[in-house]
């Protein structure tokens, strides 16, 4: 992403050059008209083909620029989920309320999600939206008695409802919580909290790299353990960040729908089989998963089975480390080991009330 | 309690707020470490901290707050982190029965994977909803006594005794850090140099050995 780039929505994305990644050229705005409007005809000659060049779709999503516009989003994600659009289903969750066990907590989630809306949005179609969530949630839920709610799905459920609407945003969430996000939806965090074993060693290993190893932006991506604070001192780690990359981690003055929408974008392209690429292969663990992009969806690994580790460099069971985290931190800010959610997202400016 | 830079401290104490979802722990920290709450604070995805430097005495002492998602699920995560705490705030929201009922069972998660020796307060939070409550003062009060916790009622929103909850626990490590120092000092001069907890110690003093409770 070149810094300044305005998408289509008005939201500028990581206007802050990166403190230690790539040089990143400068263009004029008539050159980023040109580039978009090559970008937008590569992405329509993907989307049209036939069958759609989905292999396509997948290094336009994840090259400068991302999507670009939410309507390019709704032709391209159900491509990239692999969700047949032509006869969707009218199921609404309204009326699981009174007998779903997750309603009281979905319910408290949502409710103070205001800010994962866009500013600006008048209160009663973001009432409407909230109550459209909750029902996605209930119904996928209830569609799925192997998967469990945790706190920040919701945060993942609301951007796509927010590019695709209620109808689309149902199959394709329901899609990704049965392959991407399933390890994280077991009745247990246990498996959850071996894979976050693996976020430190895999940064260890990228430091110093050419490359961010994909499996590292992979799970930034995925585990959003970080927050601002901490994914300025990934960026810093990282001096060979490509754009592509870097851009996902920084999230300076952007608001939250563009990044979560970007983030998805790039989640759907990296799916958890296909993370550990030998892009970087000196640098990255080893995994057993040979599946091709382009299978992505039928061959995502079984839970638990993200990557596995050289017998000399497995990661030891989940031990937090204090020490690491605090270096990575300016003081009285935290950040988040967040599980699985991909969703936690830096908003901006937070519409905090102060009292003296 | 006066404030210091947070670079410079003498003791790092970790504490954990733990309770039930949506009971108002995110916002006890936010007020106490910058002063600020949020209507709409967001849901805590598994844990976040936020530390702040006070005076207690004349020695500075970073309090370093570990916040944890209260979703049950969550607990697998959030456990491994009670390790090396030193202080809890165990927090139910006065307002909603259920939050306070299942006090027991924080109590005993806690216990089961902190140190035996931990701090603990029970924290009645929402105090400025009084026309909402629905459990009495006396009746958490009696249980936190009858289990040698601290107790409180607070209020994020108005300010009302947060500080001087989370004062009261750090002043009440500080002084159990105190009593084991200088215990140890006239048993055995050399005993602080065994006492080492490494990086997962929660207390301990900057430029000399850490602390264990």
């Amino acid at each position: 992403m070149l810094p300044g780039l305005c998408l289509p929505e008005g939201e500028r994305v990581c206007t802050r050059p990166l403190e230690a990644g790539p040089v990143l050229s400068l263009l004029s705005p008539p050159d980023l008209n040109a580039k978009r409007k090559k970008k937008v005809a590569h992405i329509y000659e993907a989307l049209n083909s036939d069958p759609a060049d989905v292999d396509a779709l997948r290094r336009l999503a994840i090259d400068e620029g991302g999507l670009l516009t939410d309507e390019i989003r709704q032709e391209v994600w159900p491509k990239l989920l692999n969700v047949n659009t032509s006869d969707l289903p009218l199921l609404s969750g309204r009326s699981l309320r009174q007998i779903s066990k997750d309603y009281q907590q979905v319910l408290l989630d949502v409710r103070r999600s205001l800010r994962r809306f866009p500013p600006g949005m008048p209160d009663e179609q973001r009432e409407g939206l909230q109550e459209e969530l909750i029902d996605v949630i209930l119904l996928i839920l209830q569609q799925n008695p192997q998967l469990h709610y945790y706190q920040g799905y919701h945060d993942i459920v609301v951007t796509f409802l927010l590019v695709v609407g209620e109808r689309l945003a149902t199959p394709l969430v329901e899609k990704l919580s049965t392959h991407h996000l399933r390890d994280f939806m077991e009745p247990t965090m246990d498996n959850t909290k071996h894979i976050l074993n693996y976020l430190m060693p895999i940064i260890d290993q990228c430091r110093g790299g050419d490359h961010l190893c994909p499996q590292l932006a992979h799970h930034l991506v995925w585990t959003r353990p970080v927050r601002l604070q901490a994914r300025r001192a990934v960026i810093r780690l990282l001096p060979g960040l490509p754009p592509s990359d870097a851009h996902l981690l920084c999230s300076c003055g952007r608001s939250c729908c563009t990044e979560s929408r970007r983030s998805w974008t790039a989640t759907a392209t990296w799916p958890p089989s296909t993370t550990c690429s030998p892009r970087s292969p000196r640098t990255c663990p080893t995994r057993h998963s040979s599946a091709g992009p382009e299978t992505f969806l039928s061959s995502s690994p079984r839970p638990g089975s993200l990557g596995r580790w050289p017998p000399s460099s497995r990661p030891r069971e989940l031990q937090p480390r204090p020490s690491r985290t605090l270096s990575w931190c300016r003081p009285s800010r935290g950040l988040t080991w967040c599980c699985g959610a991909a969703s936690r997202v830096f908003c901006g400016p937070k519409n905090r009330r102060k009292t003296s | 309690m006066g404030n210091r830079t947070e670079e410079d401290y003498n003791f790092v104490f970790k504490v954990v707020l733990i309770g039930e979802s949506g009971v108002g722990k995110t916002n006890l920290l936010s007020r106490f470490t910058r002063n600020e709450f949020s209507h709409d604070s967001r849901t805590t995805i598994g844990v976040e901290f936020s530390t702040r430097t006070v005076m207690l005495g004349t020695a500075a002492v970073k309090a370093q707050i570990w916040d944890t998602a209260g979703l049950e699920r969550y607990r697998a995560i959030t456990s491994a982190y009670y390790r090396g705490a030193v202080g809890a705030l165990l927090v139910f929201d006065l307002t909603k029965h259920q939050t306070y009922a299942v006090v027991e069972r924080w109590l005993k998660e806690l216990y089961d994977h902190a140190e035996a020796t931990i701090v603990v307060m029970l924290v009645g939070n929402k105090s400025d909803l009084s026309q909402a409550r629905e459990v009495p003062t006396e009746e958490a009060r009696m249980f936190a006594e009858n289990n040698g916790l601290l107790f409180l009622e607070t209020s994020a929103l108005d300010s009302t005794n947060v500080e001087l909850a989370f004062e009261t626990v750090l002043k009440e490590i500080f002084t159990k850090v105190s009593k084991q120092r200088q215990n140890s000092t006239r048993t055995n001069a050399i005993a602080l140099g065994t006492a080492q907890g490494g990086q997962d110690t929660g207390a301990g003093e900057k430029k000399a050995c850490c602390i264990s409770l």
